[in-house]
């Protein structure tokens, strides 16, 4: 895979040689190398899955596009707003405003304030980009209710709610903002088989919106529904 | 003494200093003094006090008198009596007597009261001048509370007991600061006062020591003059001096100075209307402004007029939420590359910070936009506390540069900046929220006092607005609103600092200092006041600087971290980065330490 001219703009996301690794400043400065020479890219409307045994950097590069861990090496090319950004490179807060507009990522585990509701958790996204609170509390509403939230929770903190609850609640806090790159990191990992098909349907219709994604799955039946594509890392860092 | 050094200023006080020590040729102009009586205090020198504290205390005068208002300190003596019974004004009295005057005692307006009495007894016995119950027969007149009725005149010379000379003592408790206060003519503070005065009375209810503006320049507390009496302070001809022995002050109003109640009567006003609620025709409450387009005039809902003047209109919100409003439209507004093109509201530039050989802050640099939350972490004694203070808390520092651009556009540089214009940004445009609430609230006043002082600072005077804002932003720091009148010293830690963070973000800033604000909270406490941040740093687009020990609390209120470490920046950079991938030894030694919960 050769790219590098700025010409090729279909591209929602392009990795060119990602180099990674660890120093552990507190193991006497002991180096971990993850990969190194990564390229591939991601074309609006795709769906990659990457795969791999566990450990060997799935979600350490995912980590990586999101601008959350910093590469040693190459680029990660974001189409933001029509102009790539790579986000090795970039400060602050242009991470900032590509994190608020552009790309999404749903984590394995939710990560919130205490003592917030969950409507109010989902809602954030869009409170930051300006929509009122009225508006975005409804659109969390409906993401959640369509996620089988049950509505006497909709006011609750999420800090109470099942493994599976949590994890819907981090996942419309992905999808309630139509963002162009979603990351989404084992989002079906805890639910049931009527809730995973419910997140295959919302991403999708991402897809069909045009929404550019990267996905560890681990569950085969996701990964065939909605992968176009897949990328084995072993080979990735193997190469190097 | 020398007469040239110590050149009296005014005919009344070289009158009484023109005199010599010189007992033997004292007129026995006292028809009750007898010969066994003076020989009996022969051994006290004239008027008890030795001759160089007299001059030390006249020195004090001079000054007292040079600068009108202005309270000098002196070198206040033990006297025969205890503090409280007019120590101050005995000693500015025996500094300015001479065989020649005539003494005359007022104590709460009568000559006849054991006080009175005694000192004037205590003056005949040292000094054997003649005494007087007549007002203007006296040539010196010694009073504690009260101005005689009878016009003061030329030459003569009016000392007041002074118990508590410091107009600002009940609301600011640090003598250094109150000093500060004065030197900048800072005292949008006695605002406070009032408020609490209406909030607790209904009125202003000062009726005493009603503090007075002197000669245009200086808020001088009158003793325990009665406020009838102050019109009397204004250009009166007679020098009047006050002496306060146990506080160890002495000032005054030289003859002829312009002496002005700090307050016109409305500058802190329970505002009234004339008309009645239109829909039911109540008077006896506030009349709200919300305007009844159908019908036309003001309505008075069932909870204001219930609770009378207690609670405040609903009106009060109206100004300020509209600047809200505005400022999260620009917000929402913002078109996708406008980040770079938006100013960073605050530049720090090489800021480092000595104190003796140790290097508290060394050459910090870093830059601050709207709308962003920084987190400073780092070790204990890393420097942190002393950043915040450097950058928002006017501790003059080493080097470096810190620019700030205003609401206006204009860009000042803080560590240059006066200390008057510093103090006005501080109120309006920025908070400072204490680690300690009790660093950052006066806890001598009420909740709502608290609140409302940025208020009055920057110019509020409506009562009942004031009021409502404080109850406002009661409620969004869920204070029950029923404690607005309460002190804080009542209050547990975590409604201090809530009631702190209140009173800070009532002018709505756009730049908040907090120096772990979240540091002796319960969790229960502490995830209230991160929602209520994170909510306030979206609505408002207010930009924090937030010092924490408390990684989990960056993690969830800060877009970028800062890891000091012996007053260096070791690491700069989006918050999850640097907890999720530090690179730096000390940050990962930071991070690794974190408990799992």
């Amino acid at each position: 895979m050769t790219h590098g001219k700025d010409d090729e703009t279909t591209a929602a996301v392009r990795l060119e040689g990602i180099k990674k690794g660890f120093t552990l400043h507190l193991q006497g400065g002991a180096s971990i190398p993850v990969f190194d020479g990564i390229e591939f890219e991601v074309d609006p409307g795709e769906c990659v899955v990457l795969t791999g045994a566990s450990g060997v950097g799935k979600s350490t590069l995912m980590k990586l596009i999101y601008g959350n861990y910093r590469a040693l090496g190459g680029r990660v090319l974001i189409d933001h707003g029509g102009q790539m950004i790579d986000l090795v490179k970039a400060n602050p807060r242009t991470i900032m405003s590509i994190r608020q507009r552009t790309l999404g990522y749903v984590s394995q585990f939710l990560r919130c304030v205490p003592r917030v509701p969950a409507r109010d958790v989902v809602a954030e996204p869009l409170l930051t980009l300006g929509v009122s609170r009225r508006q975005a509390r409804e659109r969390a509403d409906a993401l959640l209710t369509r996620l089988n939230i049950p509505e006497r929770l909709l006011n609750l903190p999420p800090a109470t709610f099942s493994g599976g609850e949590q994890q819907r609640v981090n996942i419309a806090r992905g999808f309630v903002h139509a963002y162009p790159i979603l990351l989404l990191d084992e989002p079906t990992a805890s639910l049931d088989a009527d809730n995973r098909a419910i997140v295959v349907d919302l991403m999708a219709e991402a897809k069909a919106r045009g929404t550019a994604m990267i996905g560890i799955f681990h569950d085969t039946d996701v990964r065939d529904q909605i992968a176009d594509r897949r990328i084995a890392l072993e080979t990735a860092r193997a190469a190097a | 003494m020398s007469s040239s050094a110590d050149a009296p200023p005014t005919d009344a006080v070289g009158e009484s200093l023109a005199t010599g020590t010189d007992t033997t040729s004292r007129k026995t102009n006292n028809p009750s003094d007898t010969n066994a009586k003076s020989t009996r205090y022969a051994s006290y020198n004239f008027a008890y006090l030795d001759e160089q504290t007299k001059r030390m205390i006249r020195r004090a005068i001079l000054k007292a008198v040079a600068v009108p208002g202005y309270q000098v300190p002196f070198a206040s003596r033990d006297m025969p009596l205890p503090y409280g019974w007019g120590t101050g004004g005995i000693q500015v009295t025996a500094a300015c007597i001479g065989p020649d005057d005539v003494l005359k005692v007022i104590d709460q307006g009568s000559d006849d009261t054991t006080n009175a009495i005694s000192i004037r007894a205590f003056f005949q016995r040292t000094t054997n001048v003649r005494v007087t119950e007549r007002t203007t027969e006296a040539t010196i007149i010694q009073t504690r509370h009260r101005i005689p009725e009878t016009p003061l005149t030329e030459g003569q010379i009016f000392v007041y007991q002074v118990p508590i000379p410091e107009p600002l003592r009940w609301l600011e408790p640090r003598e250094t600061e109150s000093r500060r206060m004065h030197a900048l003519a800072d005292y949008g503070v006695m605002h406070v006062k009032l408020y609490e005065d209406i909030a607790r009375f209904g009125r202003i209810s000062t009726s005493y020591d009603y503090p007075v503006l002197v000669n245009e320049r200086y808020v001088m507390a009158p003793s325990p003059t009665p406020k009838f009496d102050n019109p009397k302070m204004d250009n009166c001809p007679a020098l009047q001096l006050f002496g306060a022995g146990r506080e160890k002050r002495i000032y005054a109003i030289p003859p002829y100075t312009k002496v002005v109640p700090r307050f016109r009567r409305s500058s802190l006003e329970v505002q009234r209307w004339d008309d009645v609620c239109a829909p039911c025709g109540a008077e006896d409450g506030y009349l709200d402004e919300v305007v009844i387009v159908d019908k036309g005039g003001r309505c008075s809902p069932v909870q204001t007029r219930t609770t009378a003047r207690r609670d405040a209109p609903r009106t009060s919100r109206a100004g300020t939420g509209r600047r809200a409003r505005s400022v999260s439209t620009r917000r929402g507004g913002r078109d996708l590359m406008a980040w770079d093109d938006e100013l960073p509201l605050l530049t720090v530039d090489g800021l480092s910070k000595n104190f003796g050989r140790t290097i508290a802050v060394d050459d910090v640099s870093f830059e601050l936009w709207p709308g962003e939350v920084l987190a400073v972490v780092g070790e204990s004694g890393s420097g942190k506390t002393t950043l915040l203070n450097g950058l928002g808390a006017g501790l003059p520092v080493d080097a470096g540069r810190v620019h700030y651009r205003k609401r206006s556009g204009e860009e000042v540089e803080i560590t240059t900046l006066d200390e008057p214009a510093r103090r006005l940004l501080t109120r309006t445009e920025w908070g400072f929220v204490h680690q300690n609430p009790r660093d950052g609230l006066r806890l001598g006043v009420s909740a709502g006092a608290n609140i409302g002082e940025r208020l009055m600072a920057v110019g509020a005077r409506h009562y009942g607005k004031i009021r409502g804002e404080a109850l406002a932003w009661m409620a969004r720091v869920e204070i029950d609103r029923s404690r607005i009148d309460d002190r804080p010293a009542t209050f547990s830690g975590g409604m201090q600092q809530r009631l702190q963070i209140a009173r800070n973000l009532v002018t709505r800033p756009a730049l908040m200092f907090m120096d772990e604000p979240t540091g002796g909270l319960d969790v229960s406490v502490q995830a209230r006041l991160l929602d209520l941040l994170r909510q306030l740093v979206t609505e408002l687009s207010l930009s924090v600087i937030i010092v924490t020990h408390d990684l989990a609390v960056a993690r969830l209120l800060s877009h970028r971290m800062m890891v000091m470490q012996r007053g260096r920046v070791v690491e700069l950079g989006l918050t999850d980065q640097i907890l999720d991938d530090p690179q730096h030894a000390y940050s990962q030694l930071l991070v690794s330490s974190i408990l799992q919960g």
